[in-house]
């Protein structure tokens, strides 16, 4: 894992104490709210509708287990118990007060923990894969990389006040599970045909209220000019984004405006000019970050107990079936713990069940856990002898459900219950869902599928990218809730296509149990996903079980 | 011609705290909505309005928000929210609901 240098704690313990003294002045009447909002939000500090609510950067989606302790430990002296791990690798606490901010960073920024470029006009946290140095598929472990970057653009002088925020993330594996074509600048580590190591780079990928998939603007970029690229990308956005329109002012409409080639020459044109400043810049570094993300000292164990247990304990064996990966070493696994148990707000978890999951990683995960995008807990290097044992202790805490990346696995978004952006639940909504599921007894059934619901158009939960996705919205002041069908976030990225009119909020949980029901009687055998049996049929007969009542061979598609 | 008049609640959040507070008679700020002054006149609203935005060491974001008088209930989905808490909050991996405010409402209820 990265250590932060006496450079690194510095820089921290001197933004905490400036913040400090920023919050001090508003509160004194010095800095009005005008002038004081920007510098908030530079620190992750959000007014939502209850209270504060602080936003933690997790880079690289790694935490250890000291750092899970201390969150835990903000969660209980500082917030009510519980915090919510959220799509980007983050994880926020909703019921901060102003006062308490400067107490709370200074406490994380002991373990290496902060909240810098967690909102505002900024390059946010950067992601990756939260299976990184543990997947069997990937061609490196994309963390340093991704270190790279968090370090290079960290109070990066040209970038704090960009035209809106702007998100990277970094990939090695086919699959693609930190969702690179959904960002601003989606980095693919690629190798070329002398064995070089390089990054395929995307542009102009994101959600919201104009969702793109990012395009291809370089198949390959030596590591060596990863930096000058990245500037070179970043300065042409700082030129072109709409300042005037913050709803176009993401890169994607400059891409879309523009044209991908034309954005294309102007990066390299400006890639040329500061080429010879930037060339190599970074290799050092990232020689240096490469040394803390090296393999654990993985042990031999027998793995008799491990078969005894799947062959005599049916819940040990399904837990293990669907929430055990395969690792790049056979007798280990990467264990997924979903914070999804049926009923539960996704994402959240008690102060206590962070403190056992930090426990459990120090015993089972050489100390190391991971923030997945779906908003579960990642331990990646379990040794499968270690995995009864593992599953007995989640289980006496409500966190061994076999769920993930089936359909109570909902990924959601705070929503209006938190959220001063909101315009319709989502928690709820998911709770329901789940509870309905798990009566039903048919999730196993269904097999592997994405539910995801955000709570308003800025789509945080990454609706359009759901199997089935779910748009909260307000219509003459009754929550509405829309349908995507067909959306992917795993390699090929795609974008689900809204079905047709909204449901009320006391219809969307039938709705959903509809689209299952008809998935189960429509696949050709138990083999075919909800995804492929969508993608074979077209969504017309899903559209018929959505809506039952409108007239045959006319089923609406965007009325209302 | 302006848009009619509901009656409505002063409501912000306390600035150091941030917690949801409505104006109550006396200008004192409260956080349950049930003390808060209901304000049917439009020129007093708008007056107190104004005052309290003046109150930037107390509080932050004035607004107002109309409710039903006789239940004291915002008729906004948003500002019912508000009111009451979040109607999602977790629970302990024992099953109680971990604060004493929570309250667990489903979706079929609102």
């Amino acid at each position: 894992m990265y250590q932060p240098d006496t450079f690194d704690r510095a820089f921290l313990q001197a933004r905490t104490a400036q913040f400090r003294s920023q919050v001090a002045q508003r509160l004194s009447g010095a800095l009005s709210e005008e002038e004081f909002r920007p510098l908030r939000l530079m620190n992750g500090l959000y007014l939502q509708l209850h209270a504060y609510m602080l936003r933690v950067a997790i880079p690289h989606g790694t935490l250890s287990s000291a750092q899970m302790q201390a969150l835990a430990e903000v969660a209980d002296r500082w917030d009510r118990g519980h915090a919510h791990f959220t799509t980007r690798q983050n994880i926020q606490f909703n019921w901060i007060a102003l006062k308490d901010a400067p107490d709370i960073l200074e406490y994380l920024a002991d373990t290496g923990l902060h909240a810098v470029q967690t909102s505002g006009n900024t390059i946010r946290n950067v992601t990756t894969d939260p299976f990184a140095g543990a997947a069997p598929d990937e061609i490196a472990d994309p963390r340093p990389v991704a270190e790279l970057v968090r370090l290079w653009s960290t109070d990066h002088p040209e970038f704090q006040y960009l035209p809106r925020k702007f998100k990277i993330a970094v990939s090695a594996s086919p699959d693609d599970h930190a969702i690179t074509r959904a960002h601003d600048i989606g980095l693919r580590l690629r190798r070329n045909e002398n064995g070089g190591t390089g990054v395929e780079i995307s542009v102009g990928g994101g959600l919201g209220r104009t969702p793109m998939l990012g395009q291809v603007l370089m198949p390959f970029v030596p590591l060596a000019d990863l930096l000058g690229m990245l500037e070179a990308i970043l300065h042409v956005y700082n030129r072109l984004g709409r300042r005037d329109n913050r709803y176009k002012a993401r890169l994607k409409i400059a891409v879309s405006t523009f044209g991908i080639d034309r954005i294309r020459t102007m990066v390299v044109e400006r890639f040329e000019r500061i080429r010879r400043h930037h060339h190599g810049a970074g290799l050092k570094v990232l020689a240096r970050i490469e040394h803390f993300f090296r393999s654990p000292p993985f042990a031999r164990k027998p793995l008799d107990g491990y078969a005894a247990a799947l062959a005599a304990d049916p819940a040990f064996a399904r837990w293990a079936a669907t929430n055990a990966a395969a690792h790049k070493r056979a007798d280990h696994a990467i264990v997924t713990i979903p914070l999804k148990a049926p009923g539960a707000a996704p994402g959240d978890a008690s102060a206590g069940q962070m403190r056992l999951l930090a426990t459990l990683a120090a015993r089972y995960s050489h100390g190391e856990l991971r923030v997945t995008q779906a908003q579960n807990i990642v331990l990646p290097h379990v040794h499968r002898a270690d995995l009864p044992a593992l599953h007995r202790a989640l289980d006496g805490a409500g966190l061994a459900t076999a769920n993930a990346g089936l359909a109570t696995d909902i990924t959601a978004c705070p929503g209006l219950d938190y959220c001063a952006l909101a315009t319709a639940r989502s928690i709820p909504v998911a709770q329901e869902i789940a509870r309905r599921i798990e009566a039903l007894k048919i999730e196993h059934e269904i097999g592997p599928i994405e539910i995801r619901i955000s709570g308003c158009i800025n789509a945080c939960a990454h609706h359009h990218l759901g199997t089935i996705g779910i748009l909260g919205l307000e219509r003459a002041g009754a929550e509405t809730y829309q349908i995507t069908l067909g959306g992917q976030a795993r390699a090929p990225a795609r974008l689900g296509e809204r079905a047709g009119p909204g449901f009320a909020a006391n219809e969307i949980v039938p709705a959903v149990e509809r689209l299952l029901k008809g998935y189960l009687a429509l696949r050709k055998s138990p083999e075919e996903s909800f995804a492929a049996c969508l993608h074979r049929l077209g969504p017309r007969p899903f559209r018929a079980r959505l809506y039952p009542d409108a007239p045959k061979g006319k089923h609406p598609r965007h009325a209302a | 011609m302006s848009r009619k008049f509901h009656p409505s609640v002063l409501t912000a959040n306390d600035l150091p705290g941030g917690a949801v507070v409505y104006l109550a008679p006396g200008r004192q700020w409260v956080h349950d909505i049930a003390l808060a002054e209901i304000l049917a006149d439009r020129n007093r609203a708008e007056a107190l309005l104004a005052w309290a935005e003046t109150r930037t060491l107390e509080i932050i974001g004035a607004c107002l928000a109309p409710i039903d008088p006789a239940s004291h209930r915002p008729l906004a989905n948003r500002e019912r929210i508000r009111a009451a808490g979040p109607f999602s909050l977790p629970r302990t991996h024992a099953g109680t609901p971990n604060r004493k405010e929570s309250r667990h409402v489903s979706a079929r209820h609102l």
